[in-house]
């Protein structure tokens, strides 16, 4: 099983001498195959966590595993696929090159050509184009081909859609779920916006700030496959208030001072 | 024939890109641009300088005018060839050791902290010394030929390759480094498929730096050493007051100068993109 486990994961780091504890005893679990959301107010340490899972950092407590294996091991398997919040696509090379980038690093012959999945991601025809033609939405559908390419059983993603308008956003966000569910991956979407959180996943786990903590979970209980008309049905809007009381469970008190009412 | 529902709006149409042949014709009517600006630049110079020789009557053993020089040019052009053969020989010796030595300190300053700051502050030290200071030192351990043309230009040359290399090599961004970590990416392969890639804008800045100065040191390491470049002929031509050979010879590395920068300019903007 490939699900991911968090068990008491505590992050510190050193800023000038000082500790500083971007996430605390976070417990948090993903089951094989779902999709996970993570949201939170900046700070709250939500990129920080994602990249526990994926081996950039280790934490300085607790334990991570990823298909009941440690991170590292995970990751030098090829299991691990991460989009970031910029494409981070290398400007000399092609889409095919781009997307080709994880093979040639790890050296191995994927089941799935990079072709097959510039055609996953609806690419067909800009296979040679350099990434400064193309626009913000395909630079990202280039990061998630690539991301995909050596077939990860967990994609991780850092606001991958947060640079994009909100138009273009949620078309990448209904692509994303068919995407998502050709592939078989165990997902996790960082965000920061409520209406996405929802609509992406089975279950949003929200982080709270200074430091981060896992403040509460709301299950999406909502049928697959998703369309955006979902977004204007009563239950969706229910989803959606109580992820915003988990999410501001903290400032309910302060409400009533004037100028917090507004922020 | 699109249907209402388009899900992909942000999909421009890939024949609206410009092909390669409209690139070749825009970059070739660029270079034309170029070089007419330059004739007509050049043009007015010569024509200022022909203009004055002959305004004020200056005697040939003073200044040359434009005909003189070319005459020069042309009768003493195999010794003219010749010592600018003999300077550019040492320029590219010295700029392709400059290169080597560059390179591979920068690569190891890049990697390891440590070397980095054991090293690099002799490696200052060594640029901080005047080249007109240790140029006697050169000639004797170099002698007075090629040798020290060489030293002076990997001296001169090889610090602005460094620097800018390393600035080039630590260019590369925390989500690219993140990127090949997750991929499982070794040292090695950082360094090839990324920082090397990334860095070769900046080394080839660091190289258009090196080559123009290159060819100064050069010349200025023969009027110290006697080695029998152009910079000797120009010394040697004022010594004689052979003016018109004096003036060709200058032109001439004047526009060698130019050649090489302009040629170091392209190569920077062709492999930059």
């Amino acid at each position: 099983m490939t699900g991911i486990d968090i068990r008491g994961v505590t992050k510190r780091f050193d800023l000038d001498g000082r500790s500083l504890t971007a996430l605390d005893s976070i417990d948090l679990s993903v089951p094989e195959g779902s999709f996970a959301a993570l949201i939170g107010p900046s700070g709250c340490g939500k990129s920080t966590l994602l990249r526990l899972i994926a081996d950039v950092f280790a934490p300085s407590e607790g334990a991570i595993a990823v298909g009941g294996r440690p991170p590292k091991a995970a990751r030098l398997n090829h299991e691990i696929g991460f989009v970031f919040q910029a494409a981070t696509l290398l400007p000399w090379r092609t889409v095919r090159e781009n997307v080709a980038l994880p093979i040639e690093i790890a050296g191995v012959t994927p089941r799935r050509s990079p072709e097959a999945l510039i055609r996953l991601v609806g690419l067909q025809g800009f296979e040679d184009a350099k990434p400064a033609q193309l626009s913000g939405g395909m630079q990202q559908r280039v990061a998630i081909a690539r991301a995909l390419v050596l077939e990860p059983k967990v994609l991780l993603m850092d606001e991958p859609f947060g640079a994009l308008d909100e138009i273009t956003r949620q078309r990448m966000n209904v692509e994303l779920l068919r995407i998502w569910r050709e592939s078989g991956t165990t997902a996790i979407l960082v965000t920061h916006t409520i209406s996405e959180a929802v609509f992406m996943a089975d279950r949003v786990h929200v982080l709270s700030a200074n430091p981060g903590r896992v403040a509460g979970v709301v299950d999406v209980d909502l049928p697959r496959p998703r369309s955006i008309d979902l977004m204007k049905s009563p239950r969706f809007n229910a989803l959606e208030n109580s992820v915003r009381q988990v999410l501001f469970d903290d400032d309910t008190e302060a409400e009533s001072t004037p100028e917090r009412a507004h922020g | 024939m699109t249907s209402p529902v388009d899900t992909t709006v942000d999909t421009p149409d890939w024949r609206a890109l410009p092909t390669r042949g409209q690139r070749a014709e825009a970059r070739l009517a660029a270079f034309w641009r170029f070089i007419s600006r330059v004739a007509l630049g050049v043009g007015i110079l010569v024509a200022l300088w022909g203009g004055a020789i002959a305004l004020f009557d200056v005697p040939i053993f003073v200044a040359p005018g434009p005909l003189d020089t070319w005459q020069a040019f042309v009768e003493q052009g195999d010794r003219l060839f010749g010592a600018l053969g003999f300077t550019l020989t040492g320029v590219a010796i010295g700029l392709a050791l400059a290169v080597a030595i560059a390179l591979s300190l920068g690569v190891i300053f890049t990697l390891s902290a440590p070397a980095s700051r054991a090293f690099m502050p002799l490696v200052i030290g060594l640029r901080t010394v005047p080249v007109l200071a240790v140029a006697p030192l050169l000639i004797m351990i170099f002698g007075r030929g090629q040798g020290t043309t060489v030293a002076t230009v990997v001296i001169v040359g090889f610090f602005p390759i460094m620097v800018n290399a390393m600035r080039g090599f630590r260019s590369v961004s925390p989500t690219v480094h993140e990127l090949f970590h997750v991929a499982g990416a070794t040292w090695w392969q950082l360094l090839i498929k990324a920082r090397i890639p990334f860095a070769l804008p900046f080394f080839f800045t660091g190289l258009r730096v090196a080559t123009t100065s290159a060819l100064l040191s050069a010349m200025l390491a023969e009027w110290l050493s006697g080695a029998p470049g152009i910079g000797r002929l120009i010394y040697d031509a004022l010594g004689y007051r052979d003016m018109p050979l004096m003036f060709a010879a200058v032109a001439l590395s004047m526009a060698t100068a130019f050649t090489i920068f302009g040629l170091a300019t392209a190569l920077e903007r062709r492999l930059a993109r």
